[in-house]
């Protein structure tokens, strides 16, 4: 009864927030924090649920960003129809890449993942007829919806935040479902799935798909929102940050990552005061996760829990 | 299917690794509705030829039937779907899921509800939910951890987690339960209990393969008892005559016949 409750508290502060707030600024880190939530959470997906380390999510990430800025600027399609199709087109680019990776181990999964990362870096940066290359495309027109501008920190906080809440709506559905559980046993022993009858391809791949295609529309809202894109899309920089959220949310958990994406969003920010200390200061928190919490938020709490119930089962 | 049928059929099934013969022309049959044990010293292909029949291992030549059905090159996920079920040696549950869970779970895959109605929450899926509880009910009764349902299973203790292992194996009412020391590492009172549930079941109708080490568990269970020495089965037979079988003597004891 709790959780629902805090839900729609913290969807109605952060709805009312830009009433109160003008400075554009704490607007912008909104968007930013939205936009990481949603590309975190679906890293979550593949990373957290089945264990399988994607570093094809930051390709994913650009490959959105990209598509949908050359689908408005170069087809004339509407933001509002490039969108999803970008979301789509990364979504097929993922099983194109997953069916053959996930054939090997986890381990070349990450390495074939990582290499396909690099590649399409190469491609935004070598394409030039296509990406101009890293110049990169300026000048990305507003979205418009119903006839009203989408431009400025205060517009974009309104179009990031409802992509955020429709996005994570739809991946709570999916995270608290049948197929989420099937993809936790899969992780922990695939033998035993197999033996029960599961076909774990068909779940990578799903969670693959899904990973895929939520991240991409991040992306794309993330390039107009900046309003020009280039090869630095794909810096390892947004990597790191969605791999730091879900480990330290927790992999497989909801809430946690939740949680952890919008403290990791705002933390480098508020820790502004102190500019030189800033990252040494991020480094050290991340550091006492590692220590102390390796299994995350969600993990410690969940640790916790089981410790009291064996001691009391044990009586 | 028609009761002459073998449940399972087995032949000429060969498995080698690197040239050396783990299982080598191992032929046997299983009848419908018995209990049937597999014996053999340490190497003598008794896993091997599990991993062969359930699918995880691929055979280099030779047949597998279920049901008259041939299931030779399947997937295991195939196989177990067409009601064979194998359980492993080491304990293989989902440690963070609860013992609720880890039945629910294992009903899944039997389940017709696709993953729009897993993910819309559909009536189809609702039903399929309560079939399994009442299922999962039934099986945590039988092996007394009704007290552990809701907890992790990760903090049950190993005889405890086999047990859990048997359940899940028995919560798609399989054709033929293949059970992989089930009872190793498990507690004399405990094993007792194991040999109680697996005899009711098969008053039941169901049918089992238990492989063991334990002999006396096999003796006590089983109509039949199959006896593998380096790769190949040596002899079948009830019980007694295998017990009093020269050469089943000598394979496990070295004493020449």
């Amino acid at each position: 009864m709790i959780m629902p409750l805090l839900a729609i508290i913290v969807v109605a502060v952060a709805a009312l927030l830009p009433l109160v707030v003008s400075s554009s600024y704490i607007l912008s880190v909104g968007v930013t924090m939205f936009l990481y939530l949603v590309a975190a959470m679906s890293l979550n997906v593949i990373y957290g649920l089945l264990g399988l380390l994607s570093l094809a999510h930051i390709a994913f990430w650009g490959i959105g960003g990209y598509f949908t800025v050359i689908a408005v600027m170069d087809l004339g399609l509407s933001f509002w129809l490039a969108l999803p199709l970008s979301g789509l087109f990364a979504g097929v680019l993922s099983i194109a890449v997953g069916f053959p990776a996930l054939r090997l181990n986890r381990h070349s999964f990450v390495v074939v993942t990582l290499i396909f990362a690099l590649l399409t870096t190469l491609v935004a940066r070598d394409w030039v007829s296509l990406t101009r290359g890293p110049m990169g495309i300026p000048g990305i027109p507003s979205p418009y919806f119903f006839g009203h501008e989408v431009a400025g920190a205060y517009s974009f906080y309104y179009l990031a935040g409802v992509f955020a809440l429709i996005s994570l709506l739809l991946l709570h559905l999916f995270f608290t479902s049948r197929i989420a559980d099937t993809m936790r046993a899969i992780n922990q022993s695939e033998d035993l799935a197999r033996s029960q009858g599961v076909n774990p391809t068909a779940y990578k791949l799903l969670a693959f798909f899904l990973s895929a295609f939520f991240t991409a529309m991040a992306g794309g809202i993330l390039a107009f929102n900046q309003r020009v894109i280039d090869p630095l899309i794909f810096d390892f920089f947004f990597m790191q940050a969605f791999l730091i959220m879900v480990i330290v949310g927790g992999r497989g958990s909801f809430v946690g990552v939740l949680v952890a994406g919008a403290v990791m969003s705002i933390l480098p920010e508020v820790l502004r005061f102190s500019v030189d200390l800033r990252m040494v200061l991020y480094g050290l928190a991340l550091l006492a996760f590692v220590t102390w919490a390796p299994n995350g938020l969600a993990g410690w709490i969940r640790e916790r829990r089981e410790e009291r119930l064996r001691s009391e089962l044990q009586q | 299917m028609n009761s002459k049928t073998p449940l399972l059929e087995v032949e000429g099934l060969r498995k080698s690794f690197a040239g050396v013969h783990a299982v080598d022309n191992m032929s046997f049959s299983v009848a419908h509705n018995t209990i049937t044990g597999i014996i053999g010293p340490n190497g003598s292909g008794k896993s091997t030829t599990i991993d062969c029949i359930s699918g995880f291992q691929r055979p280099n030549a030779g047949r597998v039937k279920l049901d008259g059905r041939d299931i030779t090159r399947l997937t295991p996920q195939k196989i177990a779907k067409s009601g064979l079920i194998r359980t492993f040696q080491t304990v293989h549950i989902y440690e963070s899921m609860t013992l609720r869970e880890n039945l629910l779970q294992a009903a899944r895959p039997f389940q017709a509800a696709g993953w729009v109605a897993d993910l819309l929450r559909l009536p189809g899926m609702r039903r399929e939910v309560d079939a399994a509880m009442v299922r999962a009910d039934e099986l945590v009764d039988m092996i007394g951890l009704r007290k552990y349902y809701d907890a992790p299973t990760r903090i049950l203790s190993y005889g405890q987690k086999k047990l859990v292992a048997l359940a899940a194996g028995l919560v798609p009412k399989p054709r033929l339960l293949v059970l992989d020391e089930p009872v190793a590492g498990v507690n004399p009172t405990r094993i007792r209990e194991v040999e109680e549930v697996i005899l009711n079941l098969h008053a039941a109708g169901e049918s089992f393969i238990i492989v063991e080490h334990n002999v006396e568990f096999v003796m006590r269970l089983c109509e039949r008892v199959i006896v593998f020495v380096g790769g190949s089965k040596m002899t079948e037979g009830d019980p007694k005559s295998v017990q009093q079988d020269a050469r089943v003597l000598e394979a496990y004891l070295g004493i020449p016949a």
